[in-house]
């Protein structure tokens, strides 16, 4: 069961928790769903709302896996536009990944130095973090699973206690009234806006081939998406119920404030706990878009992924240095939030979209090439 | 090739062994006055059964119309006709007899020395359990491996390994349950094996395990025949060598750092106590002396205010940082660890004293260390020393960690703990996942790891060990 | 392999040039404060600390108070030029992570004290946690390093006389976090502590020749904050009304008038107003409500307490079940006109909803509220009050008739 195989395999349960760590981690660093509309009590059913968008959204993209479940979504494409807009697409997928590595490691290393380490310069900070990266990343997708077993459980276990142990700080009667203060539009538009950020769908995408049971793909999907809005739910509603609805938008990091205000008897310094689960779960996030940026360069230049790692991570500790010393991007909104925001949206939907679409003009002359994947 | 002429061999064995005084050539004549020559190693076998059973019985007995074999009193008798296993059987501790006449030679297996009794191993002692532990002998260390396991199934596989040292290596296994890939794994490295001397199971360790940059060891070793036993009856292969009490078993988990023998024999819900405290005691002394460092330095909001006050109170005069000082104290206890450890038992005492009461107490009264330091040492100590197999990872760790929460604080520290824990994971031990049952995750196996169950709910071999064959027994009626 | 070559030596540089250490600071660098208090003087903030000296705390045996803490005092436009206006007289960075109590003066208070907070925020220094109090007609520093408590440090005295409304609620125990959370609020003022420096009886013969001890601090009653400024003070059975409305009572005693009873044998009827009884509250649960009727706005509350018998002054054999009525509405009456004042004074005197009517109203009428939330209190003020107290006496104690034959 477990000798050596030739491609990496990984397991259903590993893949669910991996997503559902890369989903919460944004919640649990800036909560955005706090500050985005209607942002006030609501924000839970704007979050519940959001399932079903998410699902219409990341559609095109679950036809492909389902489809071509032997097969990466790089692979279909190529398999499906032909060699020369296959590339070109692996190229934009590869330019997105990095992207999302990037501009998480600078969230990354801003909160850092904003909350613990004001006066070690950014370039510390970041290589640090693009080592440990790059050590993981290096070690291969199985082993990267493994560590996601172990690490996420832990940081769970930590969102939890923590959820717990602040309960005598919790005010509930905050979230009333429900579904007054905001209008039916605000809410949609909230979870849009939400649904739109589900970027790490693509990791389905980009693993399906590698699955040990590859029918699992909606399966995945619909539970990491569930489980994940379940969490973010729990944080809002905790970080809401101490603070109040208006104190959270002047926070730029409701949850880590949300851990500092634990204490028991004499004893504080909870926030440890958090930040240490934090950054554990943002060293799996990174590591796991440098992966698949490195996956998805090594598609581009016909070559195995793992050379790749190193001058991936060079170039992030590059990205990172020129954004970062410039101006802070989590509190302020412009420009970096746009890019985010059009990067996720043709990631998920544009370019899936016309992959399917064109798969579907072109179904009969590909069914040959559909034989030949089968065997 | 073997002469038939006496004189010309005992030349040629004189040649070969010319700088080995103690080799005994004798020559005698029978009483029908066949000429013989019975060559050996003085001190390698038994002289008293050599002169009784066989020189008498040959002078005697021996004529022209009897077998050699006929006459010689003992079980094993071999004939040959090559000088290069005749060197062998010599160097063996084996009595090689020439006869006048005779193109093969005879050997006879008398070999007998001084060897240690069966006891008590020092490293691994125990308070329940069997206190017999391997010898330097192989010979009785698969006698004591074949009274724990009555089973004609347990197959036995000799080696000889070591240019020079010609050391007798065995594997041990049970046909049936082993995992044939593990298996044939040991055979072909053993096979592989191409060293001049093999003087401990260190050297063939080394030579076989799967990630030789890995501070942790994938192969574990053991002077107990209980716990081989027992491994290998979970479908592991044991590697017996001659002249060290140390076997070898494969593939090794993680999680056997923190299991003992003793755990299947005490009650499991104290059992499964002792192996959570492991557990916890495993990232306790890797991480506590960096954890430490990192909230002294970094992050003192993070510790409650009348600890963060007496800490302070014991830091103020201190003259150290106190990175520095936490890897100086954490150097002293290997040095007092290491001390202790080779000399004499009556001074090893001395070492300890002078350990505690000068590094400890003087050092603290002349605020030289603060007193925190020497507590958070002592427990450091402690929780390493109730994992002894997965000492030589952690020592080297602790330093690293300890480094890294000095520079970084709490994020070095963190790093750390996902770049190590990445390690032990990504490590395999003949094929088998190091991490194994706990990542990958295994359901069956989870049932005796940091928590032992009920003897009968082991129904399941450890399914990534022993593939072929996972069924242990039936499970319990009822269910 | 040639992978892991490169990693080391990345490893290794980073570690060469990274030997600064740069957000690190050694304990014996730090001033470790524990309370501050913030003052106004001549339009610049004034901010004392007092900081702990761990070299004394550390040694056994000192018995001489106050002698572990030193006081530091700086000034600045704001908070943050004081702090390190600090550093050029004392020799250590005041480090305010385990500030305790933040006391603000009555004149600072008076001023825009959130804006003036900014700092302790953006900053992760300050713990959330940290209590305020307001120096009730005074400078903050001059009701600091007074101890007359048990406690080592005067420090942990403050914060052990706040903890203490556990056991009396005519004050209040509002942090940081707190005092933002209902600051932001638009249907509810902060209320926060007050501190008071008080003469002390001198009982204690060597502590009256030494002369330390004579004054004592109390933190009776609390301070009404119109946002961000100081508007007024509770005394302290208004405080505890108001904490009777917050529903934030654990146990609590109430001092009741005893009932009129008849004595057992004489069947004389005898006055009891002199006499008082107390309960002590088990739990306590208080609903508020609003209602509009016609053009008229209606507050309720109502109060269950549940308590046991403390004491019985007079006659009262409570183990006769109309003697346990008439105590309960006895102890009823007393709360309820108790919280009637309290309204009544924050209506009339201050117009300010502190008691948060204005979120029940919030939630109760979301779409009036949208329109009124900006006048919220003066509509509050004109507000009527029902009050409605339940008591339940559940335990009468070891006794059942008083001592008192």
């Amino acid at each position: 069961m477990h000798t050596k195989r030739k491609k990496d395999k990984v397991y259903y349960h590993q893949i669910l928790l991996l997503i559902v760590i890369l989903r919460m981690m944004v919640g649990l660093t800036y909560l955005p769903v706090s500050k985005i509309s209607p942002a006030n009590q609501d924000s839970w059913i704007v979050l519940l709302m959001s399932i079903p968008y998410t699902i219409i959204f990341c559609l095109p993209l679950l036809y492909l896996s389902n489809k071509f479940n032997e097969y990466n979504l790089l692979e279909v494409s190529e398999r499906i536009m032909g060699k020369f807009f296959g590339r070109i697409i692996a190229v934009f997928y590869s330019i997105t990944f990095f992207i999302f590595a990037a501009f998480f490691s600078s969230v990354f290393v801003e909160i850092l130095d904003s909350s613990l380490f004001r006066r070690t310069p950014t370039i510390v900070s970041v290589s640090i973090l693009l080592v440990t990266c790059a050590y993981i990343v290096n070690k291969g997708l199985t082993n990267m699973a493994r560590l996601v077993e172990i690490i996420v459980p832990i940081i769970l276990l930590v969102f939890f206690i923590l959820a717990i142990l602040a309960y005598d700080n919790y005010d509930f009667t905050v979230l009333l009234p429900i579904l007054s203060d905001s209008t039916f539009t605000e809410i949609n538009a909230g979870a849009i806006n939400i649904g739109l950020r589900y970027m790490d769908i693509l990791v389905i995408a980009m693993i399906v081939p590698n699955l040990d049971v590859k029918t699992n793909v909606n399966k995945i999907f619909i539970r990491a998406l569930i489980y994940s809005i379940f969490i973010i739910i729990l944080a809002s509603i905790v970080v809401q119920a101490t603070f109040g609805i208006e104190y959270v938008k002047r926070i730029n990091f409701p949850y880590f404030t949300f851990a500092r205000l634990i204490s028991i008897g004499e004893a504080q310094g909870f926030d440890a706990l958090y930040i240490s689960s934090w950054i554990l779960g943002h060293i799996i996030k990174i590591s796991a878009y440098i992966y698949f940026t490195s996956v998805a360069l090594g598609k581009v230049a016909n070559r195995r992924n793992q050379k790749f790692t190193i001058p991936i991570a060079i170039a992030i500790l590059i990205i990172v240095l020129l954004i970062k010393d410039r101006r802070p991007v989590v509190a302020v909104d412009e420009p970096i939030q746009q890019i985010m925001m059009t990067v996720s949206v043709s990631s998920i939907i544009v370019v899936p979209s016309i992959i399917s679409i064109v798969y579907l003009f072109r179904k009969k002359n590909l069914k040959n090439i559909n034989k030949s994947m089968r065997q | 090739m073997i002469s038939k002429k006496i004189d010309v061999n005992k030349k040629e064995i004189e040649n070969i062994f010319n700088n080995v005084p103690d080799l005994v050539a004798y020559e005698f004549q029978t009483k029908s006055k066949i000429k013989m020559m019975a060559c050996y190693i003085e001190g390698l076998i038994d002289k008293n059964l050599f002169d009784r059973d066989i020189l008498k019985a040959l002078i005697f007995y021996l004529d022209k119309h009897k077998d050699i074999k006929d006459v010689i009193l003992t079980s094993k008798v071999n004939e040959l006709n090559n000088m290069e296993d005749i060197e062998k059987e010599i160097i063996g501790g084996n009595i090689v007899i020439f006869m006048e006449g005779c193109r093969t030679c005879y050997t006879v297996e008398l070999s007998k020395w001084d060897k240690r009794a069966v006891e008590q191993p020092q490293a691994e002692s125990v308070v329940r359990g069997p206190k017999e532990g391997f010898i330097e002998d192989i010979a009785v260390n698969k006698v004591l491996l074949r009274r724990k396991i009555k089973n004609s199934n347990l197959i036995f596989e000799d080696y000889r390994l070591g240019k020079q040292t010609n050391t007798e290596v065995s594997i041990a296994y049970i046909k049936g349950i082993v995992n044939q890939d593990v298996l044939d794994e040991v055979k072909n490295r053993l096979k592989e094996i191409n060293i001049d001397a093999v003087l401990e199971s260190g050297y063939i360790e080394e030579l076989i395990e799967d990630n030789t940059n890995s501070f942790f060891a994938t192969v574990s070793n053991s002077e107990k025949p209980d716990i081989i036993a027992g491994k290998i009856l979970e479908g592991r292969v044991a590697i017996f060598t001659d002249g060290t009490p140390h076997v070898l078993v494969v593939p090794t988990l993680f999680i056997e750092g923190i299991m003992s023998s003793e755990d299947y024999y005490r009650r499991p819900y104290f059992s499964s106590f002792l192996r959570l405290l492991r557990a916890f005691a495993f990232f306790v002394t890797i991480y506590l002396p960096g954890a430490f460092v990192a909230l002294m330095l970094y992050h003192q909001e993070m510790i409650p205010t009348v600890l963060l006050i007496s800490a302070a109170g014991a830091r103020e005069g201190v003259p150290l940082p106190v990175a520095i000082e936490i890897i100086i104290m954490v150097i002293v206890l290997e040095l007092t660890k290491e001390s202790g450890l080779r000399l004499p038992k009556n001074i090893g005492a001395t070492v300890s004293i002078v350990g505690a009461l000068v590094l400890g107490q003087a050092a603290v009264q002349a605020k030289l260390i603060g007193a925190l330091t020497v507590i958070l040492i002592s427990i450091t100590a402690l929780t390493e020393f109730i994992i002894p197999e997965l000492v030589q990872g952690i020592v080297l760790y602790r330093l690293v960690v300890i480094f890294l929460g000095g520079f970084f604080g709490l994020y070095g520290v963190v790093c750390a703990f996902a770049a190590i824990t990445m390690h032990i994971i990504s490590l395999n031990s003949f094929g088998v996942p190091f991490g194994w049952p706990i990542a990958p995750r295994n359901n069956r196996g989870l049932k005796d790891t940091v928590v032992r169950l009920h003897k009968k709910r082991f129904i399941f071999r450890p399914e990534a060990i022993a593939k072929e064959n996972v069924k242990r027994q039936e499970p319990p009626k009822g269910e | 392999m040639r992978n892991k070559v490169i990693l080391l030596i990345a490893c290794s540089i980073l570690m060469a040039f990274l030997a600064g250490c740069f957000d690190a600071r050694e304990l014996d660098d730090l001033g470790i404060s524990l309370v501050i208090g913030v003052d106004l003087q001549d339009n610049r903030i004034l901010v004392t600390a007092e900081v702990v000296d761990p070299s004394v705390s550390a040694q056994e045996n000192e018995v001489g108070s106050d002698g572990s803490v030193k006081y530091v005092q700086g000034t600045g436009g704001n908070i943050f030029e004081a702090l390190r206006d600090i550093t050029l007289k004392f020799d250590r960075r005041i480090y305010l992570s385990h500030n305790k109590v933040i006391i603000f003066g009555e004149d600072f208070a008076k001023k825009d004290v959130v804006l003036y907070m900014d700092e302790l925020f953006r900053d992760r220094e300050q713990r959330e946690t940290v209590y305020i109090l307001i120096a009730k007609g005074s400078k903050a520093y001059e009701v600091m390093g007074i101890n007359s408590g048990l406690e080592e440090l005067p420090a942990d005295y403050v914060h052990r006389l706040i903890k203490n409304i556990e056991f009396n609620p005519k004050t209040v125990d509002t942090n940081i976090a707190e005092y933002l959370k209902y600051y932001y609020n638009l249907g509810q003022h902060p209320v926060v502590g007050v501190v008071e420096r008080r003469q002390r009886r001198d009982i204690d013969k060597s502590e009256q020749k030494t002369g330390t001890r004579e004054t004592e601090l109390s933190v009776l009653g609390s301070a009404i904050f119109k946002g961000d400024s100081l508007a007024g003070y509770l005394n302290g059975n208004d405080t505890k009304s108001y904490n009777f409305i917050i529903d934030n009572i654990q146990v609590s005693p109430i001092t009741f008038p005893s009932p009129l009873s008849y004595e057992e044998t004489g069947k004389k009827l005898v006055q009891n107003e002199e006499r008082l009884s107390s309960i002590s509250i088990i739990r306590n649960r208080t609903k508020n409500d609003v209602e509009i009727r016609g053009d008229r706005l209606i507050l309720k509350t109502e109060v269950n307490i549940r308590g046991t018998l403390r004491e019985v002054i007079g006659d009262i054999d409570v183990s006769k079940e109309e003697n346990l009525k008439k105590m309960e509405e006895a102890c009823s009456k007393t709360v309820e006109e108790g919280i009637k004042l309290a309204v009544e004074k924050v209506q009339k005197e201050y117009e300010l909803d502190i008691f948060g009517f204005g979120l029940v109203f919030h939630r109760k009428y979301p779409e009036q509220w949208e329109k009124i939330k900006e006048n919220w209190d003066q509509i509050f003020a004109d507000a009527d009050f029902q009050i409605d107290v339940k008591t339940h006496i559940i335990r009468t104690g070891l006794i059942n008739k008083p001592l008192a034959r």
